[in-house]
């Protein structure tokens, strides 16, 4: 019992470290349509105005606080414009996202769930997250599809 | 209603579970689980590939993308692990998982490792890749198994929803189902209700129209008596609308007294209407009612019982009618039995006795008695059949004839004359001034008021005067005018208490000379009858011993007063001037009785037995007279009658019907054929002697226009009829007379100087009268006039110039002789 608990905290240090050593590499890449790449850190993507909202979702047990900034404004200041997005995970997991289905509230890149980064063995570092319990329409298998975790890449065309 | 509750309860529950089911299908779609679940396979491999890779490069490079291999699994093992709606899921449960993810599992076993520094973690690869490997086909199962129990839960869930989508339109069905019975109901009640209404309206409206047509009246009284309406009967019985607005108080039409009208009962009450219409005779009922809602008021059916009692009245009258007129009936059997009996029992016996007599003088009394009571008794029936004939018929049945009113008068009075001289009574007539009065009127009942008053009066009276009057009420002018003839007797007189019953049928006095007079009482109900039908009455005076007085007025319309004529159409004398008549009747006794009277009176007589033979008499030789009997076999009188209208005979041969048939309008039908005159059998004598005379008198007048004189007088002597006097007598008997006439006149002009002398101006009227008659005969024509104007004024009074009248009188007759002297010694 100990045990699991000094793991749980080791664990729980590590991952911290592990995204404080991380907090200043390039978490996200964001391609535009004319092949131009840029790259953010977390803070760089913490610093951008901060959207927030508590929602349950189907993969996490009771409502939780998701914060970060709203995709289209990232996008906005990554200057991609398109028509789809491709987001991409950290297993190549990859989904589309339409350009014009982006709200200025939804979806948000998640940085911190519950004010908490979230390491990479909790989804992390960043999640789609859209605010599933105050729409119906976002309650739709397709808005699941793109609630795409371990989020890497985004790429626009 | 309950069913359609429990229907619709079930309803929602389905839906509801619809809705959830969708929902959570929705859930469990939507997590993907068959994705997450093969990704747990996946993930797995790619640590394993990157444990590979990273002994086999124990680069950094590679340790960190192992480290993120690892991270990757983690968090989907973690995903796995935490998932809620992977909580129906086995896999979980499986030991695999939890030597995968549970406690000492391969995950938790890795953390350390993973955490440390690369090089410790390079060192545990291999041991890493054993554990791994060893997992890998258990991992696989469960994870195969956990994919298909994915599918079958998927399947169920949609079996599921399907059910209870199948549920749900059960239930739809089975709620509209029940809607549409629902509605079927509500439209077939609706129906119903209508029906109902409708059969509701039908019933009224057949109600209404039931009272409305009801010829009683139908009134509605409220619970204060007064009436608020009424049906259209009720209505026009009151001659007023009646509303609840315009409501009548039932105490106001009618009077049902202190207790008013027990329901059911009935009264016959006055109904009392408006002002200025009288009350009419009802019969009332009351029924109580009550209307639906408990308010109480009362129906009156009122009948209209004028009609009725107006028949029950008329009924009443003619049954008092037929009582009396069986009373009338019995009486009238009752004496006239009597009446017929007495003078047919008389006839009878003076014939029988007449057998065994060989005295002539007594022998002439009984045929005298067989007369009279012949006579008698066919007045009797003649009376009756006349009376019936009256009762029956009014006015208009009878003819009406044109007829000089005072030659009627007079004829009947000439009737009268041998009778009332018998009884020593003297019968005067007293025309009015003019005396030509050409008037329509029926004459027949003019004869039967006069015959029947002068018969009365000639009855009742001895050795008296009888004064017939005939008076007008106006001036000479055509139109209608009002005739008084009254008939004054000198006679017995009637007791003032008997005068009312006088005019009564069969009703004969009871006085001390009645019984000696015969009679059945009916003459002067006939006269009354006859003269009321003539649109008069008739009136009597009385007093007993004294005489009596009856006075009938009548109307009839004057044709036209011709000027009144100086010179008087000449009354038929009383000797016999001869005839030449033609007689035809087939009953052989008749015919031989009529020739042996006509003979007798001095007349030349051819008689036939029927039409024809008569047509061949009348063609062969001209008669002055015809006496036609209607019914004859061969040719009747009809027919024979046309005949000689055809070959003109007729012309100057007056035609006398004799008939049996007295019906006025069989009369008037034998006038219409051109018949002068219609004697109804049996003929009187006297009558149809003096009928014939006049008849001949008349034509020969017509015929002999060119003797009138040029001063208007009449000529001294009328040629033509004294040939005619001279062919039948011969001169030798002409002489005679003419000497006869001349010692006669002498006589009479003596005689009346002497009346005269006496104050006697009724005597100086008859010799005058007698010897006009002479003088008539001899057709001495101013002669005649001029003593019958003398008649006529003496009658009225002595006239101042009396002398120098009689001396001219005097002059004329020596004249007048002279004439038919030198007419004789002429011819």
């Amino acid at each position: 019992m100990f045990r699991s608990f000094l793991r749980f905290v080791a664990a729980l240090v590590l991952s911290g470290t592990m995204s404080a050593a991380l907090a200043d590499d390039t978490i996200l890449t964001i391609r535009s349509a004319d092949g131009v790449s840029r790259s953010f850190t977390m803070d760089e993507l913490e610093a951008m105005p901060k959207v927030g909202f508590t929602t349950k979702t189907v993969w996490t047990e009771g409502p939780h606080h998701f914060t970060g900034p709203s995709l289209k404004a990232v996008l906005e200041a990554a200057g991609a414009r398109g028509t789809t997005i491709s987001a991409r995970a950290l297993n190549d997991y990859t989904i589309q996202i339409p350009f014009e289905s982006l709200e200025d509230g939804a979806p948000i890149i998640a940085t911190r769930i519950d004010g908490e980064h979230f390491p990479r063995r909790e989804k992390g570092p960043l999640w789609i997250v859209y605010p599933y319990d105050s729409a119906r329409k976002y309650q739709a298998e397709i808005i699941y599809g793109r609630s795409i975790w371990q989020l890497s890449d985004l790429s626009v065309d | 209603m309950v069913i359609v509750l429990i229907v619709t309860a079930i309803s929602i529950f389905t839906f509801v579970q619809v809705d959830r089911e969708l929902t959570r299908s929705r859930a469990a779609e939507s997590d993907n689980r068959t994705w997450v679940i093969a990704q747990i396979e996946v993930d797995v491999q790619r640590l394993y590939i990157a444990l590979l890779a990273a002994r086999g490069d124990p680069s950094a490079d590679a340790l960190k993308s192992l480290r993120l291999a690892f991270d990757i699994l983690y968090s989907r093992i973690d995903l796995v692990s935490k998932a809620p709606t992977l909580e129906d899921l086995s896999i979980r449960r499986t030991p695999t998982w939890t030597e995968l993810a549970g406690p000492g599992g391969m995950i938790q076993a890795f953390v350390p490792l993973i955490d440390s520094d690369d090089a410790a973690l390079r060192a545990a690869l291999p041991q890493m890749l054993d554990r791994i490997s060893t997992l890998a086909l258990p991992l696989r199962e469960i994870v195969v198994d956990a994919i298909s129990e994915t599918m079958v839960l998927g399947d169920q869930a949609r079996n599921q929803l399907q059910d209870t989508l199948f549920a749900f339109l059960g239930t739809l069905v089975v709620t509209m189902i029940a809607l549409t019975l629902l509605l079927t109901t509500i439209y077939r009640q609706a129906q119903s209700q209508q029906r109902h209404a409708k059969m509701l309206e039908l019933a009224v409206h057949n109600l209404r129209a039931t009272i409305e047509s009801s010829p009683d009246a139908v009134f509605i009284i409220n619970d204060s008596d007064k009436v608020i309406g009424a049906n259209k009967a009720g209505e026009a019985m009151l001659g007023r609308e009646v509303g609840p607005g315009e409501s009548v108080p039932l105490s106001t039409i009618l009077d049902l007294g202190p207790n008013g009208l027990q329901p059911g009962r009935r009264r016959a009450v006055t109904l009392s209407r408006h002002m200025g219409v009288p009350p009419i005779p009802v019969e009332v009922a009351i029924a109580e009612a009550e209307t639906a809602t408990g308010y109480s008021f009362k129906i009156a059916f009122l009948r209209d019982m004028s009609d009725q009692l107006r028949r029950e009245k008329l009924l009443a009258a003619a049954t008092e009618k037929a009582r009396a007129g069986e009373e009338t009936k019995d009486r009238f059997l009752a004496v006239m039995s009597h009446e017929m009996r007495t003078p047919l029992s008389g006839l009878l016996s003076a014939s029988e006795l007449l057998k065994s007599t060989t005295d002539p003088a007594q022998q002439q009394q009984l045929i005298d008695i067989v007369r009279a009571c012949g006579q008698s008794a066919l007045d009797q029936v003649n009376n009756v059949l006349e009376l019936t004939r009256l009762s029956a018929h009014d006015a208009a049945d009878y003819p009406l004839v044109e007829f000089s009113i005072v030659e009627a008068v007079e004829q009947q009075i000439l009737i009268y004359q041998v009778l009332a001289a018998q009884r020593g009574d003297t019968i005067r007539f007293h025309p009015p001034a003019d005396r030509q009065y050409t008037i329509l009127a029926p004459l027949p009942l003019v004869r039967r008021v006069l015959n029947n008053l002068l018969s009365n009066a000639v009855k009742f009276t001895r050795n008296g005067t009888i004064d017939v009057r005939l008076a007008t009420d106006g001036p000479a002018r055509p139109g209608p005018c009002r005739f008084t003839l009254s008939v004054c007797d000198t006679g017995i007189g009637i007791d003032e208490a008997d005068l009312e019953r006088v005019f009564e049928n069969f009703a004969t006095l009871d006085s001390p000379y009645s019984r000696a007079q015969e009679g059945t009482g009916l003459g002067l109900g006939i006269a009354k009858l006859a003269a009321e039908a003539m649109g008069g009455g008739i009136k009597v005076k009385s007093r007993l011993g004294e005489g009596t007085c009856f006075t009938v007025t009548f109307d009839a319309e004057v044709i036209c007063r011709p000027e009144p004529v100086t010179q008087p159409v000449p009354l038929p004398p009383e000797q016999h001037r001869p005839l030449n008549i033609l007689l035809a009747e087939d009953n052989d006794i008749n015919r031989m009785l009529l020739e042996r009277q006509l003979t007798g009176a001095g007349h030349r007589v051819t008689a036939v037995a029927d039409g024809a033979q008569a047509l061949a008499a009348a063609t062969a030789t001209r008669f002055d007279i015809i006496l036609m009997d209607i019914s004859m076999p061969v040719m009747d009188g009809v027919t024979a009658t046309a005949h000689l209208r055809e070959r003109g005979l007729m012309d100057h041969t007056p035609v006398i019907a004799l008939t049996a048939q007295a019906a006025p309008n069989r009369v008037q039908a034998l006038r219409d054929l051109g018949m002068a005159e219609v004697v109804i059998k049996p003929a009187h004598p006297l009558q149809l002697d003096q009928m014939m005379r006049q008849l001949v008198s008349r034509r020969d007048v017509d015929e002999a226009p060119a003797e009138a004189s040029v001063e208007g007088a009449r000529p001294l002597i009328e040629t033509h009829r004294l040939d005619e006097l001279i062919d039948g007598i011969g001169d030798e008997m002409m002489l005679h007379m003419l000497t006869r006439f001349e010692t006669d006149m002498s006589g009479a002009l003596r005689a009346i100087r002497e009346a005269w002398g006496q104050g006697n101006f009724a005597g100086v009227a008859k010799v005058a009268h007698k010897a006009a008659g002479a003088a008539a005969v001899l057709a001495l024509a101013a002669l005649t006039a001029e003593l019958l104007a003398l008649e006529t004024r003496a009658s009225q009074g002595i006239p101042d110039d009396l002398a120098d009248c009689l001396d001219m009188i005097e002059k004329m007759s020596a004249e007048s002789c002279l004439a038919v002297r030198q007419h004789l010694e002429a011819t």
